[in-house]
């Protein structure tokens, strides 16, 4: 679909009534992934020959931007498409009963069904699921909507599925979770990186731009990946590790790093704590055990091990340039998935990276704002500003900003799974905003029988997505071109996203909506803020700073208005730091002693084993040309011809094993449910491990398949490996 | 943890509850032995019930350790401080180091220490470990100290072992390493490498007889030699002396060989492998045949109350007792008994199984058997399926050897599955096929890939 660089300019003609004269050029940001792609929307209208306006819009790559210089993925160039009405909501839908079909209905009858449906049922009967692609300004008022106008625990977000486990670990090492503690260039200078579980090629594709570069400029890139993927053969090193094993991997790596002598001990000494019991824990780990488990031959850990130390100035006589450890979803969607970052920071840490020039560990957020969206309080444990709802000051900071008193704010509520598994049961009602879990969600049979189940479901959203179309009430919401707001990207740099065309006439803004259910609710939601009717996010967005002030995500110092002046703010911005913080963790760690915390972590296999019923591991990930559970995507008519359909990735031994070819249905059974879809077999696999990605519903639908154990500490859903059973389909004509 | 398991458990182990057969009034969790085995069963058992009683006896005077890696510790492959053990942690866990059980008093479910102390127990883990075998070779003790071995006389066991060694194999000029197998192959590449000119005796035919071909062996000798240490196969040792081969009083001076050839040498490690350290157990009418002999539930098969695992146990049906040094790669079996048990017990505990906990535990399968050596320069593999593989139908192995260039590559296969494999030299092969020999997967058409190709193509192949 596009060389290395990507697209740079993509056209879409859409049939807009837009109250536009002339043309006009706005800079903004990407629709999807986290690196925020800088692009210009062009938007000329072409005139009235009809009684309809068609306005052309010109989506491209910003060569000022310094993540993507430019380039745009497949994806972005196309993201212009889903403005198009034909594919997208128009109209707020409603049924009147379960078993109505929906029909359009105004916003008055909208809003006066949702407010009455939320707000007759008892606060713990009602809850709230959030998307990580919401905007600061949205997240941070969903949170605010759940707590101060529901008054409800219950509030998660699709987030959960993405960063948790990450997040966890750098919190209990770092005392901070913000994506890259450096910016997205920084890693072009860097001698050695190891990328784990990010097939970023597919996913972040004008991302490769900066690894390219770094290997141009003589580094060296592992990566990580139980599959060979696009982003594997792009690299010097391959590590083909068994799905679910990573935490062993790390550890093992971490054994060798010692045995050999490479540790940072001045380092550790004087930046960190707890070290000793990490190297007890990693001592039975030597590199042939380690082997065993993994498959990752025990010549190439120690290869791994010895490349990184050297690039981390840990070989006598060489001064190295430098090192970064990254890791993704592939290493993080694990029972086990705090652990396996934490043994990715104790690495990191043994090789003295944090805080160090052209070094460090970092997690790659996925989603739009699956950085700013975690820190702002649609998280269930979570006040905005990252603090935490079950401390007493940050309790008090944000009821004072909310004007109510701390003991109004309900505590801790369910997990995203957890809140989920609780829908058609304990909770009766729910409102999603931005997310379509029916797809997305581990175990989706589960899910969406549990959101049948419910008395009462609204879905915000942009399309009619497989969730929305369960709903009682779907609102139709703009889209990140008809309106401003900030997004804060895997760098933890905030990002203005300015309104460049109008939205169709019956479409409102999420802020709009929240603020239209709480009016009915009669809590107004941004009564202190609001100027005259409507909802500005520039608003919204102040009362976020003061609500964030003092912080970890202090945003206190960041205004509309200074980014669009262009400034680079990168939180913590606040009263002290207004000129923000591009890098972290340079002087300390912001853990009470100033020192990074290593954390003993053991390896004790996956929450699913194969056995003899289901002998063979899932792992499920994504494809270039769609996008999370394809809500989007999947109307883009130019990504669907790069991407139709859904396919279960097969080894050719495994293939021959059971009689299967390419392009046969095969069955992917667990304990959980059947997925069935046509076989690509490929060498880029394991032979005892098949792949699908997740971006499909209906009968391909992967997350039928996953197990929904979770992550003890995160929360985080075992999305990357479960046991199954493949079979090839018994299609009508094998019957006959 | 379940709540309810924890409740369970402490009732269960303050004798509140007398449901469980084998509780008595004062009786925990008593392990016998402080290594790999024992220190994984604790942790893991302490994961699963943090209020379990539990008291651990480790003769050694020092903290726990991890054997597996002495070896590469002397070979100077591995910092000395990663022979440290986790701590296991727990407020009901007693550890007991520099402890030695000296009997134990079944009718009475208690354990008696050598200093006397009496230790009550409901379920018993002995993790005993094993010893070096000494061979019956004149001269090895020295006769003016007695019951000592000659000074200059090694084994390689334990901690206090390695220090001596590393101690005096530096400033030695020539050493002998007493048998082939797979310590005494990475030991005398370690000494080679401190400074001592090395010779290697095996009285078997071929270095790693017992689990190599000859032709194997041949490149594995040609490898040693390669690296200057002298392979002596077919080979006797009839006595260690002291100077000018004399048996009386002294320091090694050399060794005598049944062919009469004298090797001069001023240090001697003794690698004849290791033997069950399964005393304790026969003393106390325990059924041993080479190890505690234990059913599928590593149950003694005289005392169900009495466990045992790692190197001291002979699981019923094995061959009796191999010589099971504790190896890199023989090190899975006692992890995996290791984890069986913890799990076992924890449910026990937890009563989960009271009415009969054996009847519907899973049984414990045993690993397959994975051998890795490592030295420099010197890379062995060594793999068998679990159970029976000599049994299995229509076996078909291929081989690959290249003498000159050291390797030696062989893969057999049978009923769908792989049956065993060795590799010399050249050892990429050994992390896929340990990964199909723990469970079965699909393999290729011709065994052929299994050692040249891995399971993904070369770089820049296409997909």
């Amino acid at each position: 679909m596009e060389g290395r660089d990507g697209v740079r300019v993509s056209i879409a003609e859409l049939p807009v009534a837009a109250a536009l004269d002339g043309a006009r050029t706005t800079p903004t940001h990407c629709p999807y992934c986290a690196l925020q792609c800088g692009m210009n929307i062009d938007a000329a209208a072409q005139n009235a020959v009809t009684t309809v306006t068609t306005v052309t819009i010109t989506v491209s790559g910003r060569d000022d931007f310094p993540v993507n210089e430019g380039a745009l993925c497949g994806k972005g160039a196309a993201a212009a498409d889903v403005l198009d009405p034909a594919v997208r909501l128009t109209a707020p839908l409603m049924r009147d009963t379960k078993d109505a079909p929906l029909r359009e209905v105004g916003w008055d009858e909208a809003f006066g069904r949702v407010a009455r449906e939320l707000g007759s049922r008892p606060r713990e009967a009602v809850g709230i699921f959030g998307g990580g692609g919401l905007t600061n300004e949205k997240a941070y008022l969903l949170g605010k909507f759940a707590r101060a106008v529901l008054r409800t625990p219950n509030i998660d977000y699709n987030g959960r599925f993405c960063m948790s486990s990450a997040a966890y670990a750098q919190q209990r090492a770092f005392g901070l979770d913000r994506g890259l503690p450096f910016p997205v260039r920084d890693l072009r200078e860097t001698g050695a990186i190891l990328l784990v579980g990010a097939n970023v090629a597919e996913t972040m594709p004008p991302i490769m731009r900066h690894f390219a570069a770094q290997r141009e400029a003589g580094g060296w890139l592992a990566v990580v990946d139980p599959r060979r993927t696009r982003t594997a053969e792009q690299a010097d090193a391959h590590l083909q590790p068994v799905p679910g094993t990573d935490l062993a991997l790390a550890n093992g790596l971490l054994h060798i790093v010692i045995a050999e002598g490479l540790t940072d001990t001045d380092y550790i000494e004087a930046r960190t704590t707890g070290f000793d019991e990490v190297r007890r824990t990693v001592a039975t780990w030597w590199p042939e055990r380690v082997e065993r488990v993994t498959g990752v031959p025990a010549a190439q850990l120690r290869d791994t091990a010895r490349r990184l130390a050297r690039a981390a100035g840990r070989v006598p006589q060489e001064s190295g340039r430098g090192a970064m450890i990254f890791t993704a979803r592939g290493s993080e969607q694990h029972s086990d998935g705090a652990a396996t970052v934490s043994a990715w920071i104790n690495l990191a840490l043994a090789l003295g990276l944090p805080g160090r020039a052209r070094s460090g560990y970092g997690p790659l957020t996925g989603q739009g704002n699956g950085q700013g969206g975690r820190e702002h309080g649609q998280k269930a444990d979570q006040l905005p500003g990252y603090r935490r709802i079950d401390d007493p000051a940050a309790r008090a900071h944000v009821a004072a900003v909310w004007g109510i008193e701390p003991e109004e704010l309900p505590g801790p509520g369910p997990s995203a799974t957890e809140l989920l598994a609780l829908c058609g049961s304990q909770i009766d009602a729910l409102f999603v905003m931005g997310s379509n879990p029916v797809v997305s969600a581990p175990d989706a049979g589960r899910v969406e029988t549990g959101l049948r189940g419910l008395g009462f479901l609204a879905v915000a959203d942009v399309v009619l997505s497989e969730t929305a179309a369960l709903a009682d009430v779907v609102l139709p919401s703009a889209q990140w071109a008809e309106e401003t707001g900030t997004m804060t990207n895997l760098e933890g740099r905030i990002l203005l996203r300015e309104k460049a065309v109008e939205p169709p006439s019956a479409v409102r803004t999420d802020l709009e909506i929240l603020d239209g259910i709480a009016t009915r609710l009669g809590r107004p939601l941004v009564g202190s803020v609001s100027k005259g009717p409507g909802i500005d996010a520039e608003q919204v967005f102040a009362e976020l700073g003061r609500a964030s002030a003092g912080g970890p995500a202090d945003y206190a110092a960041i205004t509309h208005r200074r980014l669009r002046a262009g400034e680079e703010l990168y939180w913590p911005c606040g009263e002290e730091t207004s000129s923000g913080t591009p890098r972290l963790f340079a002087e300390r760690f912001p853990t009470p002693d100033g020192r990074a915390r290593f954390q003993p972590v053991q390896y004790r296999g996956a929450a699913e084993e194969p056995d003899d019923e289901y002998p063979f591991r899932l792992t499920t990930g994504r494809v270039l040309a769609q996008y999370q559970s394809g809500a989007q995507t999947r109307r883009v008519n130019r990504l669907n011809r790069a991407a139709p359909r859904p396919f279960v990735e097969l080894h050719p031994d495994l293939a021959a094993a059971l009689a299967v070819a390419e392009g046969d249905a095969v069955t992917v059974t667990s304990r959980r449910g059947v997925a069935t879809a046509p076989a690509r077999v490929s060498r880029a696999i394991r032979p005892d491990t098949v792949f699908m990605p997740f971006h499909w519903p209906g009968e391909g639908r992967a997350n039928a398949v996953t197990n929904p154990a979770l992550d003890p500490n995160s929360k985080m859903p075992a999305f990357k490996v479960c046991a199954v059973r493949v079979e090839r389909a018994v299609t009508p004509e094998a019957d006959r | 943890m379940n709540p309810e398991r924890a409740t369970a458990a402490s009732a269960a182990i303050d004798g509140r509850t007398d449901s469980r057969p084998n509780s008595t009034t004062d009786g925990g969790i008593c392990v016998v032995g402080a290594g790999l085995a024992a220190n994984l069963l604790v942790r893991l058992l302490l994961e699963a019930e943090p209020e379990a009683r539990i008291s651990l006896f480790g003769a050694e005077p020092v903290p726990a350790y991890n054997r597996v890696l002495l070896p590469d510790v002397l070979a100077g492959r591995s910092a000395r401080e990663l022979v440290h053990l986790p701590h296991p942690a727990g407020p009901r866990l007693a550890v007991h180091t520099g402890v030695r059980v000296a009997r134990i008093d079944r009718e009475h479910r208690t354990l008696i220490t050598s200093a006397g102390d009496a230790v009550g127990y409901s379920t018993l883990v002995l993790a005993t470990g094993a010893n070096p075998v000494l061979p019956p070779l004149p001269g090895l003790r020295d006769p003016g100290r007695p019951g000592r071995l000659r000074a200059g006389v090694h084994t390689l066991r334990s901690l206090a072992d390695l220090d001596r060694l590393q101690a005096e194999a530096p400033a030695a000029r020539r050493a002998v390493v007493v048998g082939g197998g797979l310590l005494g192959v990475q030991c005398s590449r370690a000494l080679a490498a401190l400074g001592p000119g090395v010779e290697l005796i095996h009285q078997g035919p071929h270095l790693l007889d017992h689990r190599i071909d000859p032709a194997a062996g041949a490149i594995l000798a040609r490898t040693l030699r390669g690296h200057g240490i002298e392979v002596h196969t077919e080979c006797r040792a009839r006595a260690v002396t002291a100077a000018g081969d004399d048996l009386g009083p002294g320091p090694a001076g050399g060794v005598r060989l049944a062919d009469g050839m004298y090797l001069d040498c001023d240090l001697v490690l003794v690698a004849c492998g290791a033997a069950p350290a399964a005393g304790l157990a026969e003393a106390a009418g325990l059924a041993v045949r080479g190890g505690v002999v234990v059913d599928e539930y590593l149950r003694s098969v005289t005392d169900p109350a009495i466990h045992a695992i790692g190197d001291c146990c002979a699981p019923a049906g094995s061959a009796p007792a191999p010589h099971l040094g504790a190896w890199p790669g023989l090190a899975a079996p006692a992890l995996a008994q290791a984890a069986y048990l913890a799990e076992y017990i924890a449910d026990h505990l937890a009563d989960h199984l009271a009415e009969n906990p054996a009847g519907r535990a899973p049984r414990y399968q045993s690993p397959a058997n994975v051998v890795r050596l490592g030295a420099a320069g010197i890379d062995v593999a060594v793999l068998s399926a679990a159970g029976n593989p000599a049994g299995a139908p229509a076996q078909r192995t291929v081989r690959l050897a290249d003498p000159i260039a050291g390797t030696y590559r062989s893969v057999t296969v049978g009923g769908g599955r792989v049956l065993g494999s060795v590799l010399i030299g050249d050892v990429s092969a050994a992390a896929n096929l340990s990964r199909l020999i723990d469970r079965p997967g699909p393999l290729p058409a011709d065994p052929l890939d299994l050692l040249t190709t891995g399971p993904h193509p070369a770089e820049g192949a296409a997909a």
